[in-house]
């Protein structure tokens, strides 16, 4: 069968919404290609979206999938008849059907897009966070628990509650337990151990769910395991041993009679053992005597010297004794580990269990949940009483169809929860269909408690249960048989069962390159001369030259390979350029070395680490800056604010100014500045600085920051000091400043001090919660430098794998041993762990496990950083001491065997042009007047203006309390106004002084007059609308009053108070008159204290 | 008249003004230009001015106006017959009523209890009556559920039906909001007598709907409701109804409706006024906005609405427009809690509760409207942070000032005096009991006074309209009596600061920063949607805790169809009547794929459908690199940034230098220069807990303080020597312990240490070295032009020993490290010159200098070897050859190895990470 014929029977089944599918789909094969179609074909069956939830493992592959059924979708409304049935023919819907189905695929998208509530594409999280909003009221109040992604602070917190208790209570078991934490073990790795007993949270609640007393229950059991009791003296029980005593005098004896000088000496101290005045003493003497110094037995062997020295017999005695007394010694030293394992875990959950409680304690006191809490309290409310059933009904949506994608990086609570999830709505006859994709090779992430075994349990599970259908999808898009070939021959030798993949496109060219290993230099390396002059010879880098010459070499193949090898895009064949290849490194270690070769070699590179804003050199200038504005005796921040970019001033200016007179360096600058002495960038700077000084009162950081930006025009500077290569990168780290100004600026109580706490808090976070550095704008065209890990979910043309030859060999310390096989419900052990070589026997089988899961894992690493290639793979690294099978050499085993040198087509010689075409081909002289500022807006009032806010409340009292429709109920006016009792009595005086004035009663007495307007509003003929305080009609005339009660008016200058208000005041008459056409018109402005003034 | 119905009348978008002005005209024939006899109700108070354009137009002359005026505007004039239950008065009362059921121990009630009250507000204001029993209500809950009962659902069920029932009953016959708005309303309609017109309302629930129709027995209605499909409507009011058709209705397909369109309309109506522009950034969002406004102001438009969906990005275009001295009417306003008027009270809250935690007293006094009254306060204030930070204080105001006790610098007295009143103010907010809220409120008023910050809040017109604002809820307050502790208290306060909102209206300009809701019936010359993706527009449901939208559909309560049929009808309002649009969204989002509104989503496709062309905006990308203003002030550029190599005068080096800056200046002439040179240091931090430094500080001073108590040990007996330094130790580290818990890491640490000290001590004493002293040494050098350099060392100890009337002497330094670390060190004694130093300084008896390494159980010396010991002679020539070299102009360049560049604090100065 073609392969073309394999995939589309593949659809047919995967695709038919009437199946519950399990498919294992490797790199490349287009796992969301097939999960999109199925909800394309799933819709196009009439299934309404709230009846489909898709859940995948990052909030980007969520996005990703919907822009991409977004896309789809729009395609179906709006492309050609032909188009459609091919996409729909594409998507192994049945011939016969595919014609009527055109009106259902053409109204989709709209339908898609109305339809409430909406498909649910989201991470497991998220989705979870839906689930728990809609949780009912019994699941405790959830309303306004703000989720927390920062959770660093947090803990530091819960470290600070849990450290003040202790120290009210200096003699609970809990202060003891810490106390023999820290003798034994010190502050650092202590903290290490509970902090990783905070990370492994949740698995101690499903450990523990079911227990009263979690941390006794715990103990208890572990200690029914041991061989011995725990404060057992094992040591004086062996030594009290009369057999074993003798045992030692007889080995001893013998020893003594071998006559060597070492045996001589091991019976000397065998001896004196005996003699010792402690158990303690005496054990260590025997054990110097027959354990070598790495804790391992002597061995001890037949010998003819011996045999003659002692006889056949004696000899075999002397052996026998040294294997007993071994063996005996050994047992005990296992056991008194075993007990170290015991006191470890009692001090360590003791604490751990007080410290977590400290951190929910803080977070529920806030309103916080993290993403622990989100998976743990899911569990919980699925687990218990009828919850789980309620849900079904409470939520809007009603999944029919329930679809995963990236299984393999399930973990086993998500895998409970899900079960719970379809085993309820099987109950409520809901039965959903599953569509479950993934790919256990590709599982990385059992740092995330990712458990890839999950995997086949849901194969059968859903197998059993749903009928599901198994699937397999070997046939890559993405890579090109070059590199599926090597891809095979070296992952069957790596893992059983693998599958062998297909390239699709068998024309795309491609190669794989392993370089030779860079070995030591052959020159030794330079040694430092003794006594150097500093001034004359720098010292030479200790670090390893052999990565700097790796990074030379990477270098010199770039620039050599872009814009010479023509790589497929799509269809095309073009020149390679930088954006198309990305660098993978296990680790970030030792990344910089890497990043100078590339800024030597002038090649644009952007590192996306995560995190890592702040640890930036333009971030911290930006940092210095505002750490200046606050604290201006701050000198070194002053300083490195002078040398940035943003002042660019030189060092012969700081001389100059280091030597003006002032205790801090501002007052020197100030000095400077004073005596006319400062240099031009000096001058500049001060003359900034002392701006920006003034406004961190008035603005907020954003906006501080911003007038920075502009004030100091800092991206163009710094673009005008960082090398070529960091440009793009650069750039982009200052806009992300500025977003993380702008983002925790406008959370709740802003302020430049705690802006800049927070950013300190912040750098010393771990990289997952810290800011990223800012996203390289699309287009720049720059080499990309990732982790395998950051890589997961992308592809390049070409991928180089960095110092490939260095196998990981860390090995853990002062953490958590979880055991949670995929099947049980909850984890079956739950230990913690100190120093290596305190581990104990009893625990060695899991930690075997652990270590071949995590070989698995190194293995899938490997796979998933090859199969980010679709054209070309390069591997280099340089030789180390051996550490293990790394996966250089790896790699090498396998093109040994495979061996590939198809060339890739090379660039004619026009095309070699590396630059890529200037965007801005436009003029931009028409643009000119964009460049202005424009002086537009202006305020109309003082705000803050005391008498301002007294003469409009006045106003507004009159208004009410004067004819027509009035009223005098003052405690309705007085919350009307919304003013305070004492406030309200000195309006209400005011407002009744002008009222009761006996020359104004004509205005204010309905009997009066014919007819009188408050607030009257009026438009004028030309549209304007305007309002008149007050209108009073009389039966020749009509008077046009406005209140000026704001203003101070003294009787006997009147006319100068009225002058600003006249024109208006006349622009109202003119109105008035034109509505009053038959009468006189008058007009008067009224201040407080009732003098009228009219205008004439 | 009584039988009298409120008339309908459908008006197309756009058109709706004008057919108001023309009826009120016909109207008022009679009485005109008066047309006060009218009453016009509208959604929003801004849309007055267009109606009154409308009317000046039609009738050609001035005119007297009617009544303008919204629903709430108007009922609120209305005095009430009984008294009213001011909002958070009610939600004070319902608090405790759920407080007092116990459901949710632990919780933060406040959402809970504000969410309640919205329940009841919409269930009063769409008449929704409960049933009489709280199982009638389970088993209509049950069946709009359609679920089976359960324990679960009867707690929603009880929950919603008792307090419904609790806060039904009148306190003291007051009425909440809502009710005494349907009195008002029911009074204005029993002395109608004025016509009535009504326009553009958005659609009303079921008691307002009564309102009409009971005005209408007394005086005419007329409601005027808005229909992109009535007649006369124009062609861009129909596409808009065409593409976005009411959910209810049968519709055709978007393809039907699209091609049907664009048969009667060959050419599209908004082509050439609607643009869709997708930012690949926030950045480029707001840079948009930015550049769009002022296009559209050098156009001479001079009305611009800039709707503003996505907070941020509009905050962001609001500082890029006021660049360029575009000020923004704003009436979206700002959350008080993000004002950093609202900061000073809650830094003022956190900082007594925190026990004066050094970072929230810093941020309170350095805070503009703390002590406006004080004259320098800011010297104050930086005094109290030197001190601070030099004795790294983290909490508590009695540490303070007796840190400032002792000091003599400027601004100590204003700080001292700043404490005094702080103390003061905290004395003012006792927080050991149970309050009424308003009781809080004044306490907290009164710690303000004390703190000087009401004076300085009245002079910002945020933190006046905070003022007014607390003051407004104490008065509110005033007659509720439930008591509050003072955490309840503070979440109640943090939830007031953040629903309430200040707005700056003293600012007119053509361009209005404005809501959705806030544009209906409004015209503009041109606007601008900002951030228009799917999750701002619609954006989410806002979480509805009680029910399900088909529970609350068979409640009758308003469900999310409606909420999503207004957006869009206010969409379209607004999208005709304007001449020209720009929508905008981030295509990506942190580098994720972000969706545009579904709403512009089908309007793009519609529109392609129909007429083949796209909307999307091309221009301004090609715009945005020109776009920006030019800084105000020219300045040269930087050039590339290389490695520096400053060159200094013989006066400008210092002639004096300690071994460490000598080591500085082996490992990096720079950072030598920008230690020793320019005088610059690492500032001091606060720490809040022990750290690494601290511990080798406790540990010499034990050691000295021991040595001095003991010279020779070896007379002594063993126990008493450890029982004496452990004694000294414990009071050394003291420090630590009492500051948390966790310094009783260190202090055990070096417990562990102290046998294996004595121990080697013990044996150093039987090899004949007896303790002489810890002291500074001072060497002089001498240069070759003549001049003399001081060379320091602070030598940990110096040990003796006399054999044959022959002394010797040997130099030591405890380092609290691994000694394998220290070898390491020690194999290249020229870039570590401590040691060579301070045996060169100890004179030409010196026979010995090791590092003392104390690291757990192990003390060990590492000496410098023999060779090396031999050479420290060298180490004084070259430097005093480095010196001459210096005061002869030689650079001092910038090149540490990576080793050294890590820990050096002066790569902000150097720029390191810049060179090429
Ligand atoms: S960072 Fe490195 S090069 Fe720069 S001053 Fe410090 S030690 Fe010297």
């Amino acid at each position: 069968m073609s392969t073309e014929q394999q995939i589309r029977e593949l659809n047919a089944i995967a695709l038919d919404p009437a199946n519950s599918i399990v498919i294992q789909a490797c790199a490349g094969s287009g796992k969301t290609w097939l999960l999109v179609s199925r909800i394309v074909r799933l819709l196009l069956a009439g299934v309404r979206p709230s009846e489909i939830l898709a859940i995948t493992f990052t909030r980007k592959a969520a996005q990703e999938m919907q822009a991409r059924l977004h896309e789809w979708l729009h395609l179906l409304a709006t492309a050609g008849d032909d188009e459609v049935r091919r996409f729909m023919r594409d998507r192994a819907v049945a011939q016969e059907h595919i014609d009527d189905l055109i009106p259902r695929a053409r109204s989709l998208f709209e339908e898609f897009l109305v339809d409430q509530p909406g498909i649910t594409i989201n991470t497991f999280h998220g989705w979870f966070l839906q689930l728990l909003t809609r949780a009912p009221l019994a699941a405790g109040a959830t309303i306004d628990t703000n989720l927390v992604e920062r959770t660093f602070p947090l803990i530091g917190n819960a470290w600070e509650s849990f450290a003040e208790a202790l120290q009210h209570n200096p003699d609970s078991p809990v202060a003891h337990g810490l106390n023999w934490l820290f003798e034994s073990h010190g502050l650092e790795n202590t903290r290490k151990l509970l902090t990783n007993f905070l990370a492994k949270r949740a698995e101690w609640w499903a450990h523990t769910s079911a227990r009263d007393e979690p941390v006794a229950s715990v103990l208890q059991e572990m200690r029914s395991e041991m061989p011995t009791a725990p404060d057992e003296d094992v040591v004086a029980t062996l030594l009290g041993n009369s057999k074993f005593d003798s045992k030692i005098l007889e080995y001893a004896d013998l020893l003594e009679r071998n006559e060597t000088d070492a045996d001589a000496s091991f019976a000397a101290k065998l001896r004196a053992a005996c003699e010792e005045t402690t158990v303690e003493a005496s054990f260590d003497q025997i054990c110097s005597v027959i354990f070598r110094r790495d804790g391992k037995p002597r061995t001890r062997k037949a010998n003819s010297k011996t045999k003659t020295r002692l006889g056949a017999d004696g000899q075999q005695r002397l052996l026998d004794l040294h294997a007993d007394i071994c063996d005996e010694m050994a047992e005990v030293c296992a056991k008194r580990v075993e007990q170290l394992v015991y006191r470890l875990n009692e001090a360590a959950l003791l604490c751990g269990t007080e410290l977590l409680d400290r951190y929910q304690t803080i977070k529920r006191e806030r309103g916080l949940i993290d993403y622990t809490d989100v998976e743990w309290r899911t569990w919980a409310l699925l687990t218990t009483g009828d919850y789980a059933e309620y849900m079904q009904y409470r939520l809007d949506a009603r999944y029919r169809h329930i679809l995963l994608d990236e299984f393999q990086d399930t973990n086993p609570l998500q895998w409970q929860i899900l079960r719970t999830w379809l085993e309820v709505s099987a109950d409520v006859q809901s039965q959903p269909h599953v569509f479950l994709v993934g790919d256990p090779k590709q599982s990385i992430y059992r740092f995330r408690r990712a458990e890839p075994r999950l995997f086949d349990l849901a194969r059968g599970y859903l197998k059993q249960r749903y009928g599901a259908q198994e699937l397999e999808q070997n046939v890559t898009r993405r890579n090109a048989p070059a590199i599926v070939s090597v891809l095979n021959t070296l992952f069957s030798r790596l893992s059983e069962g693998f599958p062998k993949h297909v390239a699709y496109r068998m024309e795309l060219p491609g190669a794989v390159r392993i370089l030779p290993l860079i070995g030591a230099d052959a020159v030794a390396q330079k040694q430092s001369q003794r006594w150097r002059n500093p001034l004359d010879s720098p010292r030479p880098e200790v670090i390893d030259r052999r990565r700097a010459r790796e990074a030379n070499e990477l270098a010199k193949r770039i620039l050599r390979m872009v814009g010479c090898v023509r790589i497929n895009d799509g269809e095309e064949l073009r020149p390679l350029r930088f954006e198309d290849i990305f660098l993978l490194v296990r680790r970030r270690t030792h990344l910089d070395i890497y990043e100078r070769a590339l800024r030597h070699a002038q090649i644009p590179y952007m590192s996306s680490r995560q995190g890592g804003l702040l640890d930036t050199l333009e971030a911290a200038d930006l940092m210095a800056l505002l750490q200046f504005l606050v604290v201006p005796f701050a000198d070194i921040h002053l300083v490195a604010a002078l040398r940035s970019p943003v002042f660019s001033v030189s060092d012969a200016d700081l001389l100059s100014a280091s030597r003006a007179e002032g205790s801090s360096w501002w007052q020197r600058l100030n000095k400077l500045v004073l005596e006319s002495r400062a240099s031009a960038p000096l001058l500049r700077a001060h003359k900034l600085l002392g701006r920006w000084m003034r406004l961190i009162d008035v603005m907020p950081v954003h906006d501080l920051l911003d007038r920075i930006y502009f004030d100091a025009d800092v991206m163009r500077r710094y673009e005008s000091a960082v090398p070529t290569a960091m440009q793009a990168g650069v750039t982009a780290n200052l806009h992300a400043f500025m977003e993380v100004a702008l983002s925790t600026d406008s959370g709740r109580y802003p302020s430049l001090q705690g802006f800049l706490h927070e950013l300190e808090n912040m750098r010393r976070a771990a990289a997952e919660e810290a800011p990223d550095v800012g996203v390289i704008a699309e287009g720049s065209n720059a080499v990309r430098i990732l982790t395998v890990h950051g890589a997961k979910g992308l592809e390049a043309p070409v991928v180089w794998l960095l110092d490939a030859n260095n196998a990981s060999a860390r090995t853990d310390s002062y953490d958590v041993l979880v055991d949670w096989p995929p099947e049980a419900a909850a984890p079956t052990h739950f230990s913690l762990f100190g120093r290596k070589d305190e581990r104990g026997k009893r625990r060695g089988p899991l930690f075997e496990q652990e270590m071949m899961l995590a070989a698995r894992e190194d293995i899938n690493l490997l796979y998933v950083a090859m199969t980010r290639a679709q054209q070309v793979f390069i591997a280099s690294g340089s030789e180390t001491i051996d550490r293990g099978e790394s996966w250089y050499a790896k790699l090498s085993y396998a093109l040994d065997t495979s061996v590939d040198a198809s060339n890739l087509p090379q660039a004619s010689e026009a095309e070699t042009v590396t630059s890529p075409a200037s965007p801005l081909v436009q003029d931009g002289s028409r643009f000119e007047s964009l460049r202005k500022p424009l002086n537009v807006g202006m305020r109309t009032g003082d705000l803050v203006d005391p008498r301002r806010r007294q003469g409009i409340l006045v106003h507004a009292l009159m208004e009410k309390c004067v004819p027509p429709a009035d009223t005098s109920d003052r405690d309705f006016l007085r919350q009307t106004l919304g003013v305070s009792d004492s406030e309200f009595d000195s309006l209400w005086k005011a407002a009744r002084r002008i009222i009761d004035e006996p020359s104004l009663a004509h205005f204010f007495d309905a009997s009066q007059y014919l007819r009188a307007f408050k607030e009257l509003p009026y438009v004028s003929a030309d549209g304007e609308l305007r309002r008149i305080d007050r209108v009073v009609e009389f039966d020749k005339e009509v008077w046009v009053l406005d209140y000026k009660t704001g203003d101070p008016a003294r009787v006997d200058d009147l006319a100068t108070a009225a002058r600003p208000y006249l024109g208006q005041l006349e622009s109202y008459r003119a109105a008035i008159s034109e509505l009053f056409p038959e009468k006189r018109v008058r007009s008067a402005l009224i201040f407080a204290d009732g003098l009228l003034y009219e205008a004439t | 008249m009584s039988e009298a119905r409120a008339a309908t009348i459908t008006v197309a978008p756009g058109a709706a003004l004008a057919l108001v002005a023309h009826d009120l005209l016909a109207d008022f024939a009679e009485t005109a230009p008066d047309l006060t006899g009218a009453v016009v109700v509208l959604p929003n108070l801004h849309a007055a001015g267009e109606l009154a354009h409308a009317l000046a137009r039609q009738a050609g002359r001035a005119l007297m106006l009617p009544k303008v005026t919204t629903l709430g505007v108007w009922a609120a004039e209305r005095p009430l017959p009984c008294k009213r239950l001011p909002e958070v008065a009610r939600e004070a009362a319902l608090f405790v009523a759920l407080r007092s059921r116990k459901w949710f121990e632990g919780a933060d009630l406040w959402p809970l209890t504000a969410e309640l009250a919205r329940l009841f507000d919409e269930l009063t204001q769409y008449g929704v009556a409960l049933p009489e029993t709280v199982g009638e209500f389970e088993r209509a809950l049950e069946s709009a559920y359609q679920a089976r009962a359960g324990e679960t659902m009867q707690l929603e069920a009880r929950l919603v039906y008792e307090l419904w029932q609790a806060s039904a009953k009148p306190l003291d016959g007051a009425l909440d909001a809502v009710a005494c708005y349907q009195l008002q309303l029911a009074a204005i309609a029993r002395e109608a007598s004025r016509p009535l017109y009504a326009v553009g309302l958005p659609e009303l629930p079921p008691t307002e709907l009564a309102f009409f129709e009971a005005y209408a027995r007394r005086s005419t209605v007329k409601i005027y409701q808005i229909a992109g499909d009535a007649s006369g409507a124009t062609t861009a009011a129909r596409f808009f109804a065409s593409v976005w058709p009411p959910a209810e209705a049968e519709n055709d397909v978007l393809r039907a409706r699209a091609a049907q369109f664009a048969g009667s309309s060959p050419s599209s109506p908004v082509e050439q006024t609607l643009r869709f522009y997708a930012a690949p950034s926030m950045e480029h969002e707001a840079r948009a906005v930015d550049a769009q406004v002022r296009v559209w102001l050098n156009e001479g438009r001079n009305k611009i609405a800039v709707v503003a969906l996505d907070r941020l990005v509009v905050r962001r275009a609001r500082a890029l427009l006021e660049r360029a001295n575009v000020m923004i009417d704003d009436e979206t306003g700002w959350i008080f809690s993000t004002t950093s008027a609202s900061t000073v009270v809650m830094r003022w809250l956190d900082a007594v509760t925190g026990d004066f935690y050094y970072n929230d007293l810093l941020d309170l006094l350095k805070s503009p409207f703390v002590f406006v009254g004080l004259e320098g306060r800011r010297e104050g204030v930086y005094a109290l942070e030197r001190v601070i930070r030099s004795d790294s204080i983290v909490a508590g105001l009695a540490a303070y000032r007796s840190a400032l006790q002792d000091d003599q610098s400027q601004g100590v007295t204003l700080a001292l005096e700043m404490l005094e009143r702080v103390g003061r103010a905290a004395r003012i907010l006792n927080r050991d009991r149970r309050r009424r809220l308003h009781e809080w409120l004044s306490l907290l008023f009164g710690s303000l006074a004390a703190l000087d910050v009401n004076d300085g809040l009245r002079s910002d017109p945020a933190g006046l309209q905070l003022m007014e604002l607390l003051h407004q809820l104490a008065r509110d307050l005033a007659g509720s009596d439930e008591m509050f502790s003072f955490a309840e208290w503070r979440r109640w306060l943090d939830r007031q600061l953040e629903l309430a909102e200040f707005r700056d209206s003293s600012v007119s300009s053509p361009v209005i920063f404005t809501q959705l809701s806030l544009t209906r019936l409004r015209e503009f010359d041109a606007v601008l949607l900002t951030g228009c993706d799917a999750s701002h527009l619609p954006g989410a449901d806002s979480g509805k805790v009680f029910f399900n939208q088909s529970v609350r559909a068979q409640l009758g309560l308003p469900t999310r169809h409606r909420q999503l049929a207004q957006i869009s009808e206010d969409l379209a309002g607004l999208l005709t009547r304007s001449s020209r649009a720009l929508v905008t969204w981030q295509k990506l989002r942190n580098g994720e794929p972000n969706l545009p509104s579904p709403l512009f989503e089908r309007l793009g496709v519609f529109h392609q459908l129909a007429w083949n062309a796209s909307l999307e905006e091309r221009e301004l990308d090609q715009l945005l690199p020109y776009a920006q203003l030019a800084p105000c002030e020219q300045f040269p550029l930087p050039g590339s940034t290389a490695s520096p190599a400053p060159v200094m005068t013989s006066e400008q080096l210092p002639l004096r230098i300690s071994a460490s800056g000598y080591n500085s200046l082996v490992a990096c002439p720079y950072q030598f220069y920008a230690r020793h040179i320019l005088g610059l240091r690492e500032p001091d931090e606060v720490r809040e807990e022990t750290e690494k430094r601290d511990y080798g500080e406790y540990v010499h001073r034990a050691l000295r303080r021991f040595h001095v108590r003991f010279p020779v040990c070896t007379s002594v007996d063993r126990e008493e020597l450890e029982a004496n330094l452990q004694q000294i130790s414990d009071e050394v580290f003291r420090r630590a312990t009492q500051g948390s818990f966790l310094g009783h890491a260190w202090a055990l640490r070096w417990r562990a240490t102290i046998p294996a000290y004595l121990d080697w001590q013990i044996e150093r004493e039987e090899q004949g070295w007896r303790f002489l002293a810890a002291e500074s040494k001072r060497a002089i050098v001498v240069l070759a032009d003549g001049a003399s350099l001081h060379l320091e060392g602070r030598l940990d100890r110096i040990d003796e020993r006399k054999a044959d009337a022959v002394r010797t002497l040997s130099v030591m330094d405890y380092k609290m490290r691994a000694s394998a670390d220290l070898r390491k060190s020690l194999r290249e004694p020229g870039e570590d010159v401590q040691l060579p130093v301070y045996a060169a300084l100890l004179g030409e008896e010196t026979r010995e200098a090791f590092f003392l390494a104390l690291d757990g159980q192990q003390v060990q010396e590492v000496a410098l070897d023999s060779g090396a010991f031999d050479e420290i002679g060298k180490a004084i020539d070259r430097l005093a050859q480095i010196y001459a070299q210096m005061r002869r102009g030689a650079p001092l360049p910038a090149q540490g190895i990576e080793a050294v560049c890590q820990r050096c604090e002066m790569a902000g100065l150097c720029r390191k990470p810049y060179w090429r």
